[in-house]
């Protein structure tokens, strides 16, 4: 928390600083890449006892990816709701050890907060979320999945639960020649399709303003003259760059 | 169209995916170069792409005949539209992020 909370005060006294991004830079990025290993743990460990495996969890993991984890609990919530339940918080356990439950839940009424936070404090690694676009007649199908993510086929992840599931906050952008469109949902299976009928658009890109702790592939249908296409159709369109997804810029 | 924090995303996801395999560097670099060409002028894209060229230097560094082409790669892209004059001069009209940028450009 000190760590995420140590860019609060150049937001308010040094605007221009932008130390908001640069939480990016300084702990997402690098904290991905450690805790793509096996070898990672939870931020939440349990049964701890000896100073030795205490002192082993001063880690990036505990302050990097413990900040991304609670910068992407604000961007959810938004700052006002993370702040006032952060004071709740702290007023309700001055000067004992607090129970953060009610904290979570506060930060969102309209689901299981505990649980939903607890799904990224105690696990390690984190997601890949894997989207498919296929397109049929006019309409749109956008095939969700997700899986653990380790950076190589070479490390062993023998000691990793398979089936393990993450609640995904899942926030999309889609846009078009004459429609833009949203999703926002919490992906908490393997897979899930978001049928958008009557409806087709020129690109997506998901995990907007990068607020989830995760990493996103695109996969496009074989036939990919039919997305070409739809982007060479787009009459606004001044650059777009064309990979294994359907992305633009500018 | 694209926040800041989309194009940091970008550049992360297409780094880690190719450097699993999942994808080829040619999508991490053509992501790269349209950022470029399109005026990088904000301090995290750098220091995203530095990040990850850096963690790749370290492979880089034992392939036969790659390094300089490695090496290159990274200078034309940090010199397009500038050169190492303008790199290393503060003016009166940078700020907090230009002044950053810089530093990193001079560091990589």
């Amino acid at each position: 928390m000190a760590t995420w909370l140590s860019f609060k005060p150049f937001g308010v006294y040094y605007q221009d600083w932008n130390m908001d991004l640069q939480a990016l830079t300084e702990d997402a990025v690098p904290v991905m890449w450690d805790d793509a290993k096996p070898s990672s743990h939870p931020i939440v460990v349990q049964n701890v006892s000896s100073a030795s495996a205490i002192t082993s969890l001063f880690d990036s993991i505990t302050y990097s990816k413990g900040a991304s984890i609670l910068r992407m609990l604000e961007k959810i919530a938004g700052s006002d709701r993370f702040q006032q339940g952060l004071r709740e918080y702290l007023r309700e356990n001055a000067f004992a050890a607090g129970d953060p439950t009610s904290f979570y839940n506060a930060l969102f009424p309209d689901r299981a907060g505990a649980e939903f936070v607890r799904n990224w404090l105690e696990e390690q690694n984190y997601p890949l979320l894997t989207v498919k676009v296929t397109l049929e007649n006019d309409s749109t199908a956008i095939h969700f999945s997700q899986s653990r993510f380790i950076i190589s086929d070479a490390l062993d992840p023998s000691g990793l639960d398979p089936n393990y599931r993450w609640k995904i906050p899942v926030l999309c952008n889609l846009g078009g020649p004459s429609a833009t469109k949203t999703i926002d949902f919490t992906l908490e299976t393997e897979h899930e399709i978001q049928d958008l009928d009557h409806e087709t658009f020129s690109w997506i890109k998901c995990n907007q303003n990068f607020q989830g702790f995760f990493i996103t592939n695109y996969l496009l249908p074989s036939d990919w003259s039919s997305f070409s296409s739809i982007i060479s159709n787009q009459p606004n369109v001044t650059k777009f760059l064309f990979v294994e997804k359907i992305i633009l810029f500018d | 169209m694209f926040t800041n924090e989309d194009k940091v995303n970008l550049l992360q996801d297409t780094f880690l995916l190719a450097y699993k395999g999942s994808i080829d560097y040619s999508e991490t670099l053509a992501i790269l170069r349209s950022l470029v060409n399109s005026k990088m002028d904000q301090y995290v894209l750098w220091r995203t792409f530095e990040w990850h060229w850096e963690n790749l230097g370290e492979i880089v560094d034992y392939l036969p005949n790659t390094i300089d082409k490695f090496r290159q790669f990274a200078i034309d892209q940090i010199l397009l539209g500038t050169n190492l004059d303008e790199i290393l001069t503060i003016t009166s009209t940078d700020n907090h992020n230009t002044k950053y940028k810089k530093k990193r450009m001079f560091f990589s």
